[in-house]
């Protein structure tokens, strides 16, 4: 019997990269559910239990690394693995992910074969 | 056309260079912002035909795209006149005409002057790199724009894994 899909929370206020990301996770076989900021991705995972979640640091309403404090703490993904997918690369944005409880930090524009490695990377 | 892209295929356009030809400023952003998110890195906008000349004679290109909409028949021109010395630096560069306007005659005369594709606006990211990648792919191209699994590395100065 084949392997359950793995899901996938991707957040990204940007159309192109969430497009992007899940169509090189989906053709990867990657079950991928999408979020337009923080506050959508709290609601997703009331709704689904991701296997790894992938946000972005720059977002309205609630911003990524702050969407990664309040997953860890008010939600069931205290252990999800996070990866962070910005195009900031800032030591102290990194410290504040890595505190907040991220796995990853992977810099925009990905490689879509690393992105894909990453999360298999890490999916449990 | 759909693709299914296996899961283990993988694609790095790090080390391709792309121009994109576009009298449209917005056009040219939202390219951009695609293709960085696809990976390109080396990537030169034209906002007119004469600064897509110039740079096609002095840089190495592995794709073109162009969309002809604002420069009329001087577009298709142009494309022929690419093509047409086989000795020159890009003739055999991956040409995609991006265009709004998909009537027959046009979507003839584009795919008539040389191109290697034609893709009507709007256009999704998903829907730009098939038709990339299904150009990298082809026998004209003979997977060029691919790089090697080799060059695709967990390691890359990208990522970091805690």
């Amino acid at each position: 019997m084949a392997a359950p899909k793995r899901t996938i929370l991707a957040i990204d206020d940007s159309l192109t990269i969430r497009e992007l990301v899940n169509f090189v996770l989906s053709n990867a076989g990657f079950n991928v559910v999408l979020a337009e900021d923080g506050l959508e991705g709290l609601d997703a995972l009331g709704r689904c239990a991701p296997d790894v979640i992938i946000t972005d640091v720059n977002m309205p309403r609630l911003d990524g690394l702050s969407f990664i404090e309040r997953a860890r703490t008010e939600t069931q993904a205290k252990a999800t693995p996070i990866l962070v997918l910005t195009t900031e690369s800032g030591a102290e944005q990194k410290a504040r992910a890595k505190a907040a409880g991220a796995t990853g930090w992977i810099v925009k524009p990905f490689n879509p074969a690393q992105l894909i490695e990453a999360v298999r990377r890490v999916a449990p | 056309m759909q693709r299914n892209l296996k899961s283990e295929l993988t694609f790095n356009f790090a080390n391709a260079s792309v121009a994109m030809i576009d009298a449209s400023p917005i056009c040219i952003e939202v390219l951009t912002g695609i293709l960085s998110g696809c990976g390109f890195r080396r990537m030169y906008r034209c906002s007119d035909l004469r600064i897509g000349s110039d740079t096609i004679k002095t840089h190495s290109l592995d794709l073109i795209l162009i969309d002809p909409y604002a420069f009329g028949e001087e577009a298709y021109k142009f494309v022929r006149w690419l093509r047409s010395d086989q000795r020159a630096l890009n003739s055999g560069a991956s040409i995609i005409i991006v265009t709004a306007y998909t009537r027959v005659h046009l979507i003839s005369a584009a795919r008539q002057c040389g191109a290697d594709y034609v893709i009507a606006k709007p256009f999704s990211t998903a829907g730009l790199l098939e038709r990339i990648l299904w150009v990298a792919e082809s026998e004209r191209r003979h997977g060029e724009l691919l790089a090697p699994p080799e060059l695709v590395s967990s390691s890359g100065s990208g990522m970091e894994m805690w």
